[in-house]
């Protein structure tokens, strides 16, 4: 068993790593260069600064590149949070619900519809609708809503797929023949790996939320990262740009190993 | 194999899923169709407005209304598609050949060297796409922001791509053909025809759908199409200054996209809520 923690754990390791290069390779374009060679040795400056925890300067500001990151994201982590929450509250009872047959043949036409639906543009309808409702354009829940309702259509399908996966299994039939109850079968081993499919994917419900939180600060105008990101990628801001990219790309990979790690222990904790 | 990767597909019945399919590729045809003879439906030129018809709501007249420099909605719809459609498809050629192409072939190198590009890839990939497009449009340069879009969406295609192709390398027919010596070239030829008859327009589909959302959101955050030429994204962000007032400026163009994507998805025969 800890020989698969250790490969994980190796490969997590090895992905920031990586993940530390490509910022490197971004930020060393902030450093003038007029041929592959000096580009080379941007570089090779970039990895050493990066390696002694200077992100750079950015251009815009002219603050240490950590600094804005740093003032950012705390709102983008905030309102992914909370999006997050959302998706939960509305993704597992939708994905119970479609489970149903019946009602997913009802809701399935329009859930192909909504999830065809672009995020911008689902937020700008949404403003619309609130404005003619309440007359207000920026309530403080939208822009949770808007997150959450990307990552609650994410999770029903992960969930629905899960579960039809899981039914389908042939063990169900032997427990069912050696005397286990339905109930039973569904609680201890159904549930668990139902969940634990659910978790295997986290990293991409992660990303998914991170997604669409960037449109939301566009939109919302919400000074966080990805609004960071925007206007420094108008400007050729380099250093943000790199330092950005790397802590969503960390908080993506951290994600994928928090979710194995939970997937792994409720399968290995099956009885 | 991620739970996304290994999923059984959404329809049940293959019937139901064969005609979810043809109603897509039909909503696409109508598309192309709309493409190639935009100038002729289109009843007045891309751009072309008068101040003395702002702001008119959908009438007989003017069937989409027109916005505040008085162009008319029905024909700039026309013509932004025009412009979307051939931009997503050749985005998307790029995603096939150095996403689902590559992601396939990738299956085939040397052990440590396929873990590596699959670790590689997998790092690119856990950025959120559309930060991929617009760094590679700032790289690029503005004129080739199809090609950062395409770029942008190759690792979700190679990631899905690679995965399945697991399967295949680690298959009995692969066991047998390293045994009776046939060159791992001539094998992945072999397994590359079969995977493109198999799966060639659901790939094709789904990287379609994902690259025309990728390029009208860089459109709408202002880093895609720029002026004069407007694509949907672009008409969608330019109602944002009117839509509380003028909602024919945002929902005609917003259901023309989201009619390509639906189309696109329904061809790929892709689930409720599931990315493309």
């Amino acid at each position: 068993m800890w020989r698969s923690w250790l490969w994980r754990a190796a490969q997590l390791l090895l992905s920031l790593i990586c993940a530390i290069l490509f910022a490197c390779a971004l930020s060393a374009l902030s450093r003038p260069s007029h041929n592959t060679l000096g580009y080379g040795q941007n570089l090779a400056a970039s990895v050493i600064d990066i390696v002694r925890g200077r992100f750079g300067t950015s251009i815009v500001t002219s603050r240490l590149a950590l600094t804005d990151v740093s003032a950012a994201w705390p709102v983008t982590f905030g309102l992914a949070m909370s999006g997050g929450a959302t998706a939960l509250t509305l993704g597992i009872p939708l994905g119970i619900l479609l489970t149903h047959r019946r009602m997913l043949t009802a809701i399935g036409p329009f859930m192909q519809i909504v999830s065809a639906v672009p995020v911008f543009v689902m937020c700008l309808l949404l403003v619309w609708w609130n404005v003619r409702a309440t007359g207000n354009a920026f309530a403080g829940v939208l822009p949770s809503l808007i997150v959450g309702s990307a990552g609650a259509a994410y999770l029903q399908i992960l969930l629905r797929r899960a579960s039809a996966m899981v039914s389908n299994a042939p063990y169900r039939t032997g427990l069912r023949m050696m005397g286990l109850s339905a109930i039973d079968i569904d609680m201890r081993y159904v549930l668990p790996e139902i969940i634990a499919a659910v978790c295997d994917a986290f990293g991409e419900f992660v990303l998914v939320l991170l997604s669409a939180t960037a449109i939301v600060e566009f939109i919302f105008s919400i000074p966080g990262a990805a609004s960071l990101f925007f206007a420094s990628a108008e400007l050729h801001d380099w250093s943000v740009i790199a330092l950005v990219l790397f802590v969503f790309a960390s908080v993506k990979l951290i994600a994928d190993f928090i979710g194995w790690a939970i997937a792994h222990m409720l399968v290995v904790a099956q009885p | 194999m991620s739970i996304a990767a290994a999923a059984p597909p959404p329809y049940r019945s293959p019937l139901l899923g064969s005609i979810v399919r043809i109603i897509g590729l039909g909503g696409l045809g109508l598309y192309v169709l709309l493409v190639a003879l935009s100038d002729v439906i289109a009843p007045a030129p891309a751009g072309e407005g008068y101040l003395s018809r702002a702001d008119q709501p959908p009438a007989s007249v003017f069937m989409f209304g027109t916005d505040a420099l008085g162009r008319n909605i029905f024909s700039e719809t026309i013509h932004a598609i025009a412009v979307s459609v051939p931009e997503a498809v050749i985005a998307a050629a790029v995603a096939i050949a150095l996403g689902a192409i590559a992601g396939f072939a990738a299956v085939r190198l040397p052990l440590s060297l396929e873990r590596a590009t699959r670790g590689i890839v997998g790092v690119i990939g856990a950025v959120p796409a559309i930060f991929l497009a617009i760094v590679l449009d700032a790289i690029l340069g503005r004129g080739l922001v199809v090609i950062a879009a395409g770029l942008a969406a190759a690792p979700s295609a190679f990631i899905r791509s690679f995965d399945r192709a697991e399967a295949f390398a680690d298959s009995r027919h692969a066991e047998f053909a390293h045994a009776t010596g046939i060159p791992a070239t001539t094998l992945l030829r072999r397994d590359l025809i079969y995977e493109i008859r198999a799966h060639f327009i659901s790939v094709a589909a789904r990287v379609l759908a994902l690259t025309v959302a990728l390029l009208a959101t860089l459109s709408f955050l202002g880093f895609g199409a720029s002026a004069p030429t407007r694509d949907l994204g672009r008409m969608i962000d330019d109602a944002r200054a009117s839509f509380l007032t003028d909602w024919w400026t945002l929902v005609f163009p917003a259901l023309a996209l989201t009619l390509f994507i639906l189309f696109a998805r329904m061809a790929a025969i892709l689930g409720e809520g599931e990315a493309p």
